[in-house]
């Protein structure tokens, strides 16, 4: 009886799991799906479930046309900018909140460094827009780099506060009392301890900005659109270019892919926060 | 090798007290322990003299020269800590050559040697080039000591290494610190809440509570002369026996009444009481001290009790009693005698007595 109610469970469970990849899976499926079909072929009834007469011409556009490539490399270069001194200062706020409680005592700057999060991104657009006016930062690559790291800087700095709270304090304690100093210390023994995190918060910070799409519409101009403000653009009033859409969206997700399948072990380490053992 | 000394050392955190004008010396070459309960302060010191924290006030020297203000690296100490701080990402090899890859002065032929040589000196070159975590906690425990000592330090100081380990090993590897310690003549500062550990290590005995020092001295002189009633409590195991009773006088002799249980002391053994300020007194006696008789002597003090629980420890047997009223006695007495429902006298001589002026723990002791 408990055998049979412990099978219907198990395939239950499975049958759901089965479900829900294939709702999951269904659009990226889709996208590659379009991305290799000729244009003709896309708006047909019934669609065909595998492009007839496999065409590689959306790829063509999207490695060739400069403007896409210009768009990716803009996304490239915001996202990496932001990645690197969000991680940088990040690093360097959170090993202060975390070893110096005369930083932030009560905890309350610590707190409020959140607040950046705790409102709809979209209730600054305007304030922000008409700021980056005065300054001269629209359409500039740093204008978007500045106005990214606003919303990472307060993830990356918790994230590594939590990192270095893992590591007890007595390690560092010993390198001093070996004769060490508090750099050294930091190089030889925090830092290695210290790197899964590190990495995986590196990607939640670069993911979020490559992603970004509400800011980099309202700040970029023509000089420097972000992929993800010409998308839209190829939905034209007498023709959607649904293949040079998809194939897009398969180029620009391939990197963040990729960093996902390289970086595995290190993210899930870090997602987990302390669960898995430093 | 340095003699540590300790002036007037007070630290605060805020309104908390931490050591509170605490002086020590240190005798080069010597190996003291501080004890005390949790919050005694004992921590803070050692963490004072390794320069993990600066004193609020007071001075702290090696050698006659103060060291206060110096960081923690240009103190010439080694240290092991309490959850001992190896390094996961590291072998044991590589934790052990750790203080010595701290300057550049040593080349790598002679971090090899000095590596090996501790290594095979704490026992723990057969493990040392496996990884932190594939240690077990003994194992760990002497890597640990091979760290502090690779670099013979002038000053080694351990804070409560061994509280997580099982009794055996802990037993063990204390004696064999203390071993060490000789071989090295290194000026050693141990700190633990274990009052048996305290009193199998110390060359000296620093008692330690609410931030000040209440006794120092070697084991022995702490153990059978108790400076204050906190003192008589917390050392010993099983811990004295301890009754409350009113002083009276009676010509030249002192009743000493728990309510009880009765003392008549005359002669030497009463004249301290005459110094007594308070008429209530702690009147303790060492369990060690106590010996069995089946009728009340005349000659010597008593108390009557039925054993309610004998515990064999070897040789000797813990017993557990309580008089006729239900105060608590513990002796303990050679194996195998007594079992539990026997009924006599648990008896000692005046002398034996430890008088305090009074019954809190900072009662002075009177005799």
């Amino acid at each position: 009886m408990s055998t049979s109610q412990t099978n219907w469970f198990k395939w239950a469970g499975r049958g759901l799991l089965v479900a829900y990849t294939l709702f999951v899976g269904f659009p990226i499926y889709w996208t590659l799906n379009t991305a290799f079909k000729p244009l003709g072929q896309i708006g047909t009834f019934p669609p065909t479930l595998y492009p007839k007469g496999f065409q590689l011409d959306a790829f063509v556009w999207v490695l060739s046309n400069s403007r896409a490539i210009d768009a990716i490399l803009n996304s490239l270069i915001i996202a990496t900018g932001t990645t690197i001194l969000s991680v940088i200062l990040g690093a360097l706020a959170g090993y202060a909140f975390s070893r110096f409680s005369w930083v932030d005592p009560g905890g309350h700057v610590s707190f409020w460094l959140l607040s950046t999060r705790m409102f709809p991104p979209v209730a600054v657009v305007l304030p922000i827009f008409f700021i980056y006016g005065r300054l001269g930062l629209q359409d500039t690559l740093i204008g978007l780099i500045l106005l990214y790291l606003t919303f990472n800087l307060p993830l990356t700095t918790w994230l590594m506060r939590d990192f270095f709270d893992k590591i007890p304090t007595s390690f560092e304690e010993a390198a001093f009392v070996d004769g060490y100093s508090r750099f050294q210390a930091f190089r030889k023994v925090i830092f290695p301890l210290v790197r899964p995190g590190l990495v995986a918060t590196m990607m939640l910070a670069w993911v979020f900005a490559w992603n970004e799409f509400l800011f980099a519409w309202i700040i970029t101009g023509n000089s420097t659109s972000t992929y993800t403000t010409i998308l839209p653009t190829l939905i034209e009033s007498n023709q959607i270019q649904w293949n040079n859409i998809m194939a897009m969206a398969t180029v620009v997700a391939t990197p963040p892919t990729l960093i996902l399948i390289a970086f595995r072990d290190n993210i899930i380490e870090g997602m987990t926060l302390g669960m898995t053992d430093i | 090798m340095a003699k540590v000394e300790i002036d007037n050392l007070t630290k605060r955190y805020g309104s908390i007290v931490a050591t509170n004008d605490i002086s020590l010396d240190i005798e080069d070459g010597n190996l003291t322990v501080l004890v005390g309960p949790s919050g005694c302060g004992k921590t803070t010191t050692l963490r004072s003299v390794a320069g993990l924290e600066t004193p609020t006030e007071g001075t702290i020297s090696f050698d006659g020269v103060d060291i206060t203000d110096r960081q923690p690296q240009d103190r010439d100490i080694s240290m092991v800590f309490q959850d001992l701080a190896l390094y996961p990402h590291m072998t044991g090899w590589e934790n052990v050559a750790f203080p010595l890859r701290a300057e550049k002065e040593y080349s790598e032929q002679e971090i090899e040697e000095a590596v090996r040589e501790t290594a095979e000196v704490t026992d723990c070159d057969r493990f040392i080039d496996k990884k932190i975590t594939e240690l077990s906690g003994g194992q760990q425990q002497r890597v640990a000591l091979a760290r502090a000592l690779v670099r013979r330090p002038e000053v080694f100081l351990m804070d409560e290494p061994f509280s997580d380990l099982d009794e055996l090993l802990k037993r063990q590897l204390r004696a064999e610190v203390v071993q060490l310690q000789q071989e090295f003549g290194v000026t050693m500062i141990h700190v633990t809440h274990d009052q048996e550990e305290a009193m199998t290590m110390g060359d000296n005995l620093v008692v330690m509570n609410k931030g000040k020092v209440v006794q120092s001295g070697n084991p022995d002189e702490v153990f059978s002369r108790p400076r204050t009633l906190f003192v008589a409590m917390f050392i010993g195991s099983p811990q004295i026996n301890r009754f409350d009773c009113d002083l009276s006088w009676d010509g030249d002799t002192a009743v000493l009444d728990s309510g009880e249980l009765v003392f008549e002391l005359s002669g030497d053994q009463a004249a301290p009481l005459r110094e007594a300020t308070e008429t209530k007194l702690a009147v303790c006696v060492r369990p060690q001290r106590l010996t069995w008789a089946e009728a009340e002597p005349q000659d010597r003090l008593s108390v009557p009790v039925t054993v309610n629980l004998a515990e064999k420890i070897g040789t000797e047997d813990i017993i557990r009693c309580t008089t006729p009223e239900g105060t608590s006695v513990t002796a303990e007495v050679n194996s195998g005698i007594l079992s539990e429902g026997m009924e006599g006298y648990l008896t000692f001589e005046s002398s034996n007595l430890h008088l305090f002026d009074g019954v809190d723990e900072n009662a002075e002791r009177l005799n």
